[in-house]
């Protein structure tokens, strides 16, 4: 999968969640950035992340997520 | 030597001097080490006394090298369940039976803190998350290491073996050495002077708490009394915190930061993410995510989430209660935690569904809503001090003599008070922050710096002679 599909699908996961169409995904975009990027919305988005994409994740690789960009990377390394 | 005082600056002076000599990772390895020994040394020279926690921490190295060497998924949650009840043994939590606890004297200061740090370890490599075997120099500079021995930051492995074992040290320019001077001189001004000063204050209101008569007197007397241990905390906690995150600079090493203006929060649950915040942050990738990730899947339902998440904070916030303290006050203050993190949790949805996204964010942008939201916020948490400073009786006495009405006039007090007093600093601070000189503000300029630090490293050495008093105790050492 390359990093534009992941991208794609994460872009999905986002406007799910975030229930905001506005959302422009960039590696750089972090909880910091959107309003409702909370504790409960982040675990909404990774668990609509792990159905999206097939995968699972663990508390440490959660932990470690800085933002969008730490997140594909991480699916990446899943999927491929 | 285990307190914010000139022998641990001393200390971390020689340190540093030694630690620079030279680049080489394996030095800078080995003066670490032995600056580790010499600090626990200082802090209780009976090896004897040592024994459990270095049996502690000897189970945590085996057990992390059973997990990166793939011991399985049942050994790994033995282990881990093993490590917390070596841990609540050694804490002699109360509800462990007598028989079991060992009577004679040994030593738990910074046990709490590697606890921390030994499950983290275990978590990651179980979880890949540790790129390299664990040597044993490593952990044991990662687990005694004298800056954050004490009183944390709870730094990762994997940020501290980035700068411990780099082939070249974090670079240290005048400037990185300069803003590390600042913070140790802030730090210690913190603790040695606003800290004191504070205490001094709430140890005066407690002692002549039972001569005060009129309803105004026993009205001010409760509301000193509860509302000062905060701002005492604050300046000594996070007073320590700005000394090690300083000197740690100099052994290049970057700690986290633990602290972020916590009384600016706006509710109890922001209040936390600014509040030691290493340790929420642990709390929240190791039992908050977990749990609500475990509770969401389990019951996978939009409307409950909200409850759902509650729950978990709830769980998360009690346990920050009792990790604490071992005795019912502190699971108390835990049950008080979680209960005001989970309350805000729920309200807010709540909220958020009766007025839509939009209409809660312009609500918490409101200039009444927002400041008495933070007076409120600050009122809690002083509130649920009384639990983490003192003890049932001494609260029943507090109650006794002021008045459970009086008492409850003074949180209003308090709240009243918090509320303008915080607003009139946010917006001096705005104001402060407003004069600008070549764009940036003339208050974080460095000639404003300059002679602010040199103000208060002038100040705290004056009241330090002039006190004769040993330096403040540090809060967090006895957790």
């Amino acid at each position: 999968m390359t990093t534009e599909d992941v991208y794609k699908k994460l872009a999905v996961s986002f406007q799910n969640v975030f229930d905001d169409d506005s959302i422009v995904l960039t590696p750089e975009l972090s909880a910091s950035d959107v309003d409702e990027w909370d504790s409960l919305a982040h675990v909404r988005l990774m668990l609509t992340v792990e159905k999206e994409f097939g995968v699972k994740f663990s508390a440490p690789e959660i932990g470690r997520l800085k933002n969008v960009g730490d997140l594909a990377a991480l699916i990446q390394g899943k999927v491929n | 030597m285990g307190t914010a005082s000139f022998q641990f600056l001393g200390f971390a002076a020689i340190v540093i001097a030694v630690f620079n000599i030279s680049r080489h990772v394996r030095w800078r390895q080995m003066v670490l080490l032995i600056a580790n020994v010499i600090f626990l040394y200082f802090l209780s020279n009976q090896p004897m006394l040592w024994v459990p926690l270095a049996g502690f921490l000897a189970f945590g190295f085996v057990s992390l090298r059973l997990i990166q060497n793939r011991s399985g998924k049942a050994a790994y949650l033995l282990m881990l369940v093993a490590g917390i009840a070596a841990f609540v043994w050694l804490k002699k939590y109360t509800f462990v039976p007598s028989p079991l606890i060992m009577h004679w004297r040994y030593i738990t200061v910074g046990l709490s803190y590697i606890f921390f740090r030994v499950l983290h370890l275990m978590i990651d490599a179980e979880n890949n998350g540790l790129e390299e075997p664990v040597s044993l120099l490593s952990y044991l500079n990662y687990t005694l290491n004298f800056t954050t021995f004490l009183s944390g930051p709870i730094q990762r492995y994997q940020d501290f073996a980035r700068y411990q074992l780099a082939p070249m040290p974090l670079e240290l320019d005048i400037t990185d050495a300069g803003k590390a001077v600042e913070r140790i001189v802030i730090g210690f001004f913190k603790v040695n002077v606003i800290s004191l000063l504070l205490s001094m204050q709430q140890t005066r209101a407690l002692n002549t708490l039972h001569s005060a008569g009129s309803l105004e007197s026993r009205l001010w007397h409760g509301a000193i009394i509860i509302a000062i241990y905060p701002l005492y905390l604050y300046c000594n906690f996070s007073g320590y915190i700005d000394m090690v995150i300083g000197i740690a600079r100099f052994l290049r090493i970057e700690l986290p930061e633990n602290f972020n203006r916590p009384f600016a929060a706006g509710n109890f649950m922001a209040f936390w993410s600014r509040w030691h915040i290493t340790l929420s942050e642990w709390l929240k990738n190791y039992v908050y995510n977990p749990l609500l990730m475990a509770s969401m899947r389990r019951y996978p339902s939009r409307a409950l989430e909200p409850f759902l998440s509650a729950f978990a904070i709830f769980v998360t916030f009690f346990l920050v209660g009792v990790w604490h303290g071992q005795t019912s006050e502190f699971l108390f203050f835990g049950v008080l935690q979680g209960s005001g993190v989970a309350a805000v949790q729920i309200y807010q949805s709540m909220v958020t569904k009766k007025i839509g996204k939009k209409g809660y964010k312009a609500l918490t942008s409101n200039a009444v809503y927002r400041p008495v939201c933070r007076g409120l916020t600050f009122a809690w948490f002083a509130f649920t001090l009384l639990w983490f400073w003192s003890n049932w009786t001494q609260i029943g006495d507090l109650i006794h003599t002021v008045g459970p009405l009086v008492l409850a006039g003074s949180l209003f007090a308090i709240f009243a008070g918090a509320t303008l007093a915080l607003e009139a600093w946010e917006r001096m601070r705005a104001l402060v922050m407003a004069v600008e000189i070549g764009g940036d503000p003339l208050a974080l300029s460095r000639y404003t710096r300059t002679v602010w630090n040199t103000a208060a490293a002038v100040i705290a050495i004056a009241v330090t002679l002039l006190m004769n008093a040993p330096a403040p105790e540090l809060v967090y050492k006895a957790f």
